[in-house]
């Protein structure tokens, strides 16, 4: 059984049985970070852990979205000897390994692809705590090492952690000497959604869907339920998709998300996206087979029978300590287990589908189906003044004085500055303002005649706080207004988004419009092909004139003929000018 | 009396299109329906074949003002799937209404939107009705129709023909609607159409009505405007050998006689028959037909298509 203990006032659980291993948790993660402080836990982990990195510990350290923890496998003296050593670190963080542990983490962090978990979150909850924790480690650059002490001293305190050991009693003369603090509560997730169910089309090859239900047992045997049963209808019997998976993690003290994801055949997306809503569909509605649920029932059983199992659960224990939730005696999570009812799965499939965040293969609505689409633009352009990209009418940008909009045809992307969650700067200029939605805003001075100080507006409004200076960029990366036809400068870069954060890769953004032009090559093309199709026009007017001038001895017939065949020609000509001049001016 | 007094008769008479005329159990479906009597209605369902099922709930469907017998029968009983299904069906009739029948480019703006609006509504209740019951075939049969006004393409659209076929084989009525569904009309092409009805008639047991899809097919070509002319398709052997090869799977089989749903095939073949001026063959479909028929096909010939059957058959009966 889980006893519970305690060690310098810091709440403990520990099994006796089970391997020797021990944790440390902390009540805070990623998500609880502004997202110009990106990476800052991440960073004080790494930290904690750097004088350790010569010994022979096994020990690893995590940041998660709502916890960060420090682990470690040994003998009790080698389990005191790890966490005085980490709790003594963080107490006295390593700064002189500052730069050092930064670069390590932004190479972790190239590392991370775009993945439909991410992109969930990103959706659902914007650039806000949950949803902040899915972009990349902004804050890493700026961070100072007063930010470091002071984020240790607000959330790597004695009353916001908790200890596990399991195989050992808490060790004896162990003291942690962390300091005085508060707990801190997972902050309320936001979701940026106006409605549920909502859809977006994100990728070609994946379907993805997140729901919000109430953290119970049947909710986790009703996740495996539907990855059991998308297996079967999705893979074995139809073909539709390779892999699929149905994820429960808990989102605070109450509630849990359900993620599933299925990696479908490009071919046959559109019969993908009708099985797997079908699917849903059969799991809030329909006659669930009982013997799935019994087989659900026989794995989780296991892992509450077998040996070790009181052991496995210490860390989610510790977490839940934190969230102030009771610790279960495995004999009642047994039960629960036992009590699940179709009926029980129903009432999950319903918190789903009523809460569903689905992101359908690029291309595939869901409207049909009963999903709102997830609007793609801000509600409105703020009041401000306009400027319009030199040589580019695509676009404008809007300055005003609650925020910063970029409207082009498809509508307003808005960032208010009250909203503003990042805005990354550099030394060009070059402003990327991220609201709490999750909307950018990036504005290339070198695209617009600005006035004078008009950026310095910007800056004034945005917190300081807010704001994340990034390193230079090398003169090809800074965007310029290419030549147009005139030779005066036009933009340049064809695939350059109005909304694109810099040389920032953010992961692609909710309502991030791409605006499309013909690229310098083309256009180069096109007004090359203007000039010559000019000039013909010219001279076979020139020529039909010239032919109107009496000839003695010509035949009056011929002559017309001819003056007719040229006119067409220039008509021709001229129309093929137009044309081409319209496609210049479209793009 | 001679002949041609016959014929006279035939054609001032007409076919008989009216399903609920040609089979008992539809009549005394659309019978209750008139008087609102859904026990009836449920009891006419039950013991009708499913080609007869299809039918009456297209039939209900289809009549106009329904739509609140039906909810009021749904609110009463949630469960009830097949109030759910007319109800759906009613709604597809109603989106269509709002659209027109005409080419895209000839619906307003608000036509179109109300059309999309009622197929979804549609589309949702069905998607729970196949939940409760993924064996109910009727349900799924509206939901071809639902998937294609909703442009859900054609991956999809055979999604759901197979979920029909799984607990409804060899579904004449379904496959019917989903020849439709993947012509290039629709979200099709004319490949996949002729894999399709070739697959039907092949898979469904020799003497089966299925292989008059292949008919059905090729009757879509000498309509379409991909072909330049009917004469151009009859004209070709390979038509004649797969109208010839589909006759022998099904209206000139053997086991023909004793399946069920025989007057569609035989409605067809008559009058590819007498397209192709095949008139003995032809003779022989009108003859084994009687008074009856499905309008299927005679519609593309013509305005009024018992007139287009009339006519057919009288040639026939005299040129055979």
């Amino acid at each position: 059984m889980i006893n519970l203990a305690q060690v310098d006032s810091i709440p403990v659980v520990y099994t006796e049985e089970g391997p020797p291993l021990a944790g440390l948790v902390f009540r805070v993660g990623s998500a609880d970070e502004l997202l110009s402080q990106r990476g800052i836990t991440h960073l004080i982990e790494h930290l904690a852990l750097h004088r350790l990195g010569t010994t022979d510990y096994h020990f690893n350290g995590t940041t998660a979205p709502y916890f960060t923890s420090f682990f470690t496998r040994g003998d009790p003296a080698a389990v005191v000897a790890f966490l005085e050593q980490v709790v003594s670190s963080l107490n006295d963080l390593p700064i002189d390994r500052l730069d050092i542990e930064k670069g390590v983490l932004r190479t972790e962090e190239d590392g991370r692809s775009i993945s439909m978990v991410r992109q969930l979150n990103l959706w659902r909850h914007g650039a806000v705590g949950r949803g902040a924790s899915t972009y990349a480690e902004l804050g890493l650059g700026g961070v100072h090492p007063y930010d470091l002490t002071r984020w240790v001293s607000r959330y790597f305190t004695r009353q916001n952690a908790a200890l596990w050991f399991s195989g050992m009693e808490p060790p004896a003369g162990l003291r942690l000497n962390l300091p005085s603090g508060a707990r801190e509560p997972i902050r309320e997730a936001v979701s940026m959604l106006p409605t549920t169910p909502a859809f977006h089309p994100e990728f070609p090859q994946h379907i993805g869907l997140h729901g919000v239900v109430k953290r119970s047992t049947a909710a986790m045997v009703f996740a495996a339920v539907w990855q059991r049963e998308l297996f079967r209808r999705m893979r074995q019997e139809n073909g539709y998709c390779y892999t699929p998976t149905v994820d429960y993690s808990v989102s605070d003290a109450t509630q849990a998300a359900i993620i599933a994801i299925a990696d479908i055949a490009p071919e046959l997306r559109e019969a993908a996206l009708g099985e797997f809503i079908d699917t849903l569909a059969s799991l809030q509605w329909g006659e669930l087979n009982p013997s799935v649920l019994e087989e659900v029932k026989t794995t989780s059983r296991s892992a509450l029978t077998e040996a070790g199992a009181e052991a496995s659960r210490l860390p989610g224990a510790a977490m839940d300590l934190l969230l102030g939730r009771p610790i279960m005696p495995i004999e009642a999570l047994r039960a629960e287990l036992e009590a699940v009812t179709p009926a029980d799965l129903h009432a999950v499939a319903a918190e789903v589908a009523t809460s569903a965040l689905l992101l359908t293969p690029a291309g595939l609505t869901a409207d049909w189906a009963g999903f709102a689409r997830v609007p793609d633009t801000s509600e409105k352009a703020v009041t401000g003044r306009p400027f319009v990209p030199i040589n580019d009418p695509d676009y404008t940008l809007v300055i005003g004085v609650d925020g910063v909009s970029v409207v082009n045809k498809a509508g307003p992307m808005t960032v208010l500055y009250q909203d503003c969650q990042a805005m990354l700067t550099r030394p060009d200029g070059a402003r990327t303002l991220i609201g709490a939605d999750g909307v950018i805003c990036s504005i290339e001075p070198t695209l617009f005649t600005l006035p004078e100080g008009m950026l310095d507006t910007i800056d004034q409004h945005v917190p300081p706080d807010r704001v994340v200076r990034l390193p230079s960029r090398s003169p090809e990366q800074i965007p310029m207004p290419p030549q147009d036809r005139t030779g005066q400068a036009v933009p340049s870069d064809d695939s350059r988004s109005a909304t694109e954060p810099g040389a920032y890769e953010a992961p692609s953004q909710p309502g991030a419009p791409v605006s499309r032009g013909l690229g310098p090559v083309a256009r180069a093309g096109v007004i090359v092909a203007i000039v010559v199709l000019g000039i013909l026009t010219a001279m076979l007017v020139l020529l039909t004139l010239a032919l109107l001038i009496p000839a003695p001895d010509a035949d009056p017939e011929g002559i017309v003929f001819v003056q007719v065949f040229f006119s067409v020609l220039a008509v021709a000509c001229a129309g093929g000018i137009v044309g081409l001049s319209f496609l210049l001016r479209r793009h | 009396m001679n002949v041609s007094i016959l014929a006279a008769m035939d054609r001032y008479r007409g076919p008989i299109f009216d399903e609920a005329v040609q089979i008992p159990v539809v009549g005394r479906a659309d019978a209750a329906l008139s008087a609102n009597d859904w026990a009836s209605l449920q009891a006419a369902f039950a013991e009708a074949t499913m080609q007869s099922r299809h039918s009456i709930v297209r039939r209900a469907g289809s009549m106009k003002g329904s739509e609140d017998f039906y909810r009021g029968i749904l609110e009463s009983n949630p469960r009830d799937l097949l109030a759910a299904t007319v109800l759906a069906d009613r709604y597809v009739r109603m989106a269509w209404e709002a659209r027109g029948r005409g080419s895209f480019n000839t619906v307003s703006p608000q036509g179109y939107a109300t059309f999309q609006g009622y197929l979804r509504t549609a589309e949702q209740i069905l998607i729970g009705v196949c939940a409760q019951q993924p064996q109910f075939a009727p349900a799924w049969a509206v939901r071809l129709f639902t998937a294609t006004g909703l442009s859900l393409g054609t991956a999809e659209i055979l999604r759901r023909y197979q979920r029909l076929s799984s607990s409804s084989p060899h579904d004449l009525h379904a496959q019917f609607i989903t020849l439709q569904d993947l012509l290039p009309k629709w979200a099709g092409t004319w490949e996949m159409a002729h894999d399709f009805v070739w697959e039907c008639a092949n898979a469904a047991p020799a003497g089966s009505p299925n292989a008059a899809l292949v008919v059905m097919y090729y009757l879509e070509r000498l309509i379409s405007d991909d072909v330049s002319g009917v004469e151009e398709v009859l004209r070709d052997p390979q038509v004649r050998h797969e109208i010839a090869a589909a006759a022998q799977r099904s209206v000139k089989n053997p086991a023909f006689d004793a399946k069920a749903d025989k007057v569609f095939a035989l409605s067809l073949f008559a009058l590819i028959f007498s397209l192709l001026e095949d008139w003995p063959s032809a003779k022989d479909c009108f003859t084994r037909l009687g008074p009856y028929a499905v309008e299927a096909g005679w519609e593309y010939f013509g305005e009024d298509p018992s007139a287009v059957f009339n006519e057919a058959r009288q040639e026939a009966m005299s040129k055979a």
